[in-house]
Parts: structure tokens; sequence; C-alpha cells
């Protein structure tokens, strides 16, 4: 019973039905099921149908964008349901656009989905000086530290930040992506990773705080 | 870390010692393209360099606010500029394309000046999502007038100037339609609207073609009648939109422009995963002349020999990625790149060497001179692809 459950919340998600996906989730709460459960069951399984179709060139950004938003209301619905020991979050990433640079798109889809799959995400905006990204992440000390640039020019700045937080002994993952970085200036810049697009990115950031 | 005026001066001092410095001769310039273009095969490979706001205010001295204060300054930097960075083109110092100061157009025109964010020394931008945030905005959206908004009178005048003074720069009418308009008017939200408000959507997709008809007409007015139009497609990429979707908000609006206008294009395409054989064959079924295209992707260069057998008709300008060899490569890498390029692309003519995209200032000057020496070497006419 409670798979088929779960196997019909997949689908809602694939299928984008948010109101029955809410439906469901009040009846799997009535029923005594797990919010943790709903969570890894019902809904990452069905985010992680959308990221194979992605990769498939089934789905495109606005079944991402969409799926995200969708995953993300369903937990905030499920989080004053949630005992202390579920709140465990997926972990937390810290998430900017590099000062010169103020396109913002791929960094709030990625920070959509990032939010669907149960991570924390502190998005401290476009045109972030380096100083700011160090300030932040000594705050929130993040296990990983997303930088996008979308221009050119802005990978310079993506390296400066990268070697202020290093420099800082910031041991954070750094993973970078937008259109004006590549897998080789990626390495040339220091950073932990490269993620083409937001789906990949995701990966990434589940490999690094894998076992959290 | 900003390169002072100065320091480009000396390295410009430096690189005009230390090479063979591409002389530049309008005429030719001018020449070489056209014949390329029209399929004959020219004196030599041409090379055309897509400038960047950044790039030119290091090498003018000045900010892009500057830059843009008056039409005599920016055509006399756009000439200092190309003729510093050599090659065959004349791209504007600030840049032409209806990408960020489009925004400002925009911006402007509906009072919403602080969604615009200038940078001195780099490309600035508008903030995207910011113009057309709600449905109200986009039904309230009015066109700026191309005619009176600055920058575009300062741009088209210099662009008139410059043709006047070299006889080459006209060429330089670059629409965007739509996605990039979308994008920076809607932001992330047009992803949602796809899906969930694709009327709202197409209305916007609408007010912009009256936008980018507009600044045609504006263009051909105050610079005069281009010959072609330098046609950027961004919707076109796999990892953003499927192909249907990218046709209905972007492909079709081409479509109509192209009859409308009576203009060939010039596909332009920087992304990563770009529907160029799909967006081609369609185009061109639907009647619309491609001269040809522009991308930086796919990095294989056997991709692009096929593509070459596929549409013989179309020039190929490309060939050199700005981070690739450019940003990261050494000079030996460069002039591998484009001899690799001009060798298997460019033997019997069809070919423009253009690094992809705009170029950043962080290009090592000396990577751009061996662009430059390595076009001259390996691409002067007939060129022995055994070599």
């Amino acid at each position: 019973m409670e798979n088929q459950l779960f196997e019909s919340m997949k689908e809602k998600i694939i299928s984008f039905d948010e109101s029955q996906l809410m439906g469901e989730i009040d009846i799997a709460l009535k029923q005594g099921i797990n919010p943790s459960d709903i969570i890894s069951k019902g809904l990452s399984a069905g985010l992680e149908e959308i990221g194979k179709k992605f990769e498939d060139g089934v789905f495109f950004l606005p079944e991402l964008m969409l799926s995200g938003n969708i995953m993300k209301n369903a937990i905030d619905k499920l989080r004053p349901q949630m005992v202390s020991s579920d709140l465990h979050s997926s972990g937390k990433v810290l998430l900017g656009t590099v000062e010169g640079d103020i396109h913002y798109i791929g960094k709030n889809i990625f920070s959509a989905v990032l939010e669907g799959d149960g991570y924390d995400v502190y998005d401290i905006g476009e045109d972030v000086a380096p100083s700011v990204f160090l300030d932040k992440a000594i705050e929130i000390q993040p296990d990983v530290i997303a930088m996008s640039a979308l221009i050119s020019v802005a990978v310079s700045k993506m390296a400066e930040t990268i070697h202020l937080l290093k420099d800082n002994d910031i041991t954070s993952k750094i993973v970078v992506g937008g259109a004006a970085v590549t897998p080789k200036n990626s390495e040339t810049i220091g950073a932990d990773a490269y993620g083409f697009d937001a789906w990949q990115g995701v990966r990434i950031v589940r490999t690094f705080t894998k076992g959290r | 870390m900003d390169l002072m005026p100065g320091k480009v001066s000396e390295l410009y001092e430096h690189l005009q010692k230390g090479g063979k410095k591409m002389k530049r001769d309008y005429n030719k310039c001018r020449e070489r393209l056209e014949n390329t273009m029209l399929g004959i095969t020219p004196d030599r490979v041409p090379l055309v360099y897509l400038t960047s706001e950044d790039i030119s205010a290091r090498v003018s001295g000045l900010t892009i606010r500057e830059l843009a204060s008056s039409p005599e300054l920016l055509a006399e930097k756009t000439i200092k500029v190309n003729d510093f960075l050599g090659g065959d083109g004349m791209a504007t110092a600030i840049n032409v394309y209806c990408g960020p100061f489009e925004g400002l157009a925009y911006a402007k025109a509906n009072n919403k000046k602080n969604a615009f964010v200038w940078k001195d020394y780099t490309t600035p931008f508008v903030l995207e999502g910011q113009i057309c945030k709600t449905e109200e905005d986009i039904e309230n959206l009015i066109i700026p007038d191309h005619t009176e908004i600055e920058p575009w009178p300062t741009i088209f005048k210099a662009i008139a100037i410059i043709q006047e003074k070299t006889g080459i720069g006209l060429e330089q009418f670059s629409p965007s339609l739509t996605w990039s308009s979308i994008q920076m008017l809607r932001g992330s939200q047009a992803y949602l609207d796809v899906r969930m408000n694709p009327d709202l959507l197409m209305k916007l997709c609408e007010k912009i073609y009256l936008s980018q008809w507009d600044y045609y007409q504006a263009y051909c007015k105050i610079a005069g009648q281009p010959s072609f139009a330098f046609q950027c497609t961004y919707a076109f990429n796999q990892h953003m939109l499927s192909f249907e979707d990218a046709w209905k908000f972007e492909g079709q609006f081409i479509v109509r422009f192209a009859k409308e206008s009576g203009l060939p294009m010039i596909i332009h395409n920087c992304g990563f995963k770009p529907y160029h054989i799909e967006l081609i064959e369609k185009l061109q079924q639907e009647g619309v002349v491609i001269l040809a295209l522009n991308a930086s992707h796919p990095l294989d260069i056997e991709w692009w020999v096929e593509f070459r057998k596929k549409f013989p008709e179309i020039t190929i300008m490309g060939g050199l990625h700005v981070s690739a060899e450019m940003e990261n490569g050494t000079e030996k890498d460069v002039e591998n790149r484009v001899k690799e390029v001009i060798m298997k692309l460019g033997t019997s003519g069809r070919l423009v060497i253009t690094p992809t995209c705009c170029m950043p200032w962080r290009i090592p000057l000396n990577n751009i001179k061996a662009v430059t020496d390595a076009v001259e070497k390996y691409g002067t006419y007939p060129i022995n692809s055994t070599e």
C-alpha cells in the first residue's frame, strides 16, 4: 500500500501535478507514513526520474525548474510534520553569481533543483564580490560552494574568489558552472568540479555530500 | 585587477615590434569577407574578432559610458580597437547586438532605470526578470524608440561614421529574436511560462518582435541598410528548450523577420548544445537564406567537417573557442588550432576564422597575435592542405 502511494507520488512529480501530489501527501500523513520516507521513497524518486529524462533530452529546463519548485513546495508542506530526527538536510550549499556578472537564470534553476533535493541553499545573489563569498562561507560553513559565470569576463573574478577562499582555509568543495566556464578553465582556476548543467551540478553536489 | 591603458600601450608596442602585424587595408578586409560569403575564394582566409566592451575599454582607455558618449568618439575608438586587434572585422567597441543595451533601452522606456547596472570596464547588464516581473508589466511594456533612446542613436551614428571612414562596419546589424530579450525581461520565470503560461510568453515575444523591428528601422534610417542580419539564436540549445519550444518562441519570429526585411542571415549561437542542423534545415525550408553559421560548439572539428559536407554553401565562422585555446592555450596551441581549422575547413573558401564568442580581456594578447600570424601563415590561398 505504502509502495503504491510512493509510486503514485513519483508519477505526480513526473507529470507536474502539484495539486494531486499535495493530496497524496495528506493521505500519506494521515496513514502515519514517516515524512522522511515520503521524501526519500516518493518525491526524490520522482526528481531522479526527471533528472534522467533531462539527461536523455526528453525534458528540458522548464520541466527541471517546474519539478524543483514542486519538490520544494512538497518539502515545505512536510517540514512542520517532521520530528527533529527527520529534519536532516542533504547538506549546505552556498550559491552565487560572481562579481561582474548579474545573470541569475541558471543559478536559480540550479537552486530550485537543489532545494527540491533537500539541500539548504544559501543564495547570495548576483554580482557577488569575492569577500562576500568568503564572509558567508565562514558564517555558514557550507559543504559546497557553487559559483556561476555566464560571461567570460567574470571567470577572472571566479578565479579570484576561489583563491581567496583557499587562502583563508575554506575547505568546502567548489563547484563552478555557467556558459563562460569549461571543464578546462574550471581546473585552471582551481575549482573542484565543473557542472555542465543544473542536473549534473546536483549529481556532483550529491557526490560531495555523500554519507553526510 | 584592472589592466591599465598604459600597460596595454606597452604591450601593443611590444606586439608591433615583435611580430608580423597584419596590415589593415580596409578595402581588402571588406573584399575578403564579401567574397567568402559569396563563395568566391579570397586572397586569404578572413579573420574577424568579436570584441567585447571590456576589451574595448582596456584598449581604448575609456569607460563604457565614455565610449557611448558620442558617435565620433565611439567611431574613433572602434577603429582603434579593431586596428589594434588586427584581422578583417570592424566590430563596434560597444556591442551592437541586442543584448545589454537593448535591456537598457527597455529599462529607460519603461521607467525602470534601476534595472540596469553600468560597469566601468566590463559589459553592463540589465537585471534579469525585473522589467517584466508581472503579467501587468508585460501588458504595459513600452517598446523603446531606437531612434531616440540611447545608446542606440549614438551606436548607429558611429556605424555610419565608421562606414564613411573605412568602407566597412555597416554589416553589424544584430537583432536578437527573441530569447535573449525574453531572458533579460522575464528572467527564469520565462522557463516556467513555457509550461505554465505560454500565451503570456507569446504576448511578450510579439512585443519583442515589434521592438526588434523598430531597431531595424532605426538602424536603416541612421546607419544605412545592412545587407544581412547577424541573428542570435539562443533558444536553440538542447540543454535549455526542446526544439519545438525554441521554434515556437524564437524560430518563427526569425522567419517572420527574414521575410519582412528580405535580409539573409548569419546564424549566431554560442551555446553548449546547439540545434544547428535542425534549425538551419527548418529555416531553409521556410525560405530563409543562411549565409553563415557563427558558433563555438561543437568543439570537435570533425563535426564541422561533416557540416561542411552537408551545407557546402554555408560559410563557417568560428574555429576558435575564446576559453579553450584563446584564454587557456599557448601561442603554439592557438597556431595549431588555426592551422587545423584552415586545413580541414578552409581549403576551398567559405571559412572565416573567428574566436567565438566575444573576447574577454583575460585572453593573453600574445594569443591574439598568434591567431593573426597563423591566419597569414596558413590561410593564404591557394592553401596546401598537405603542409
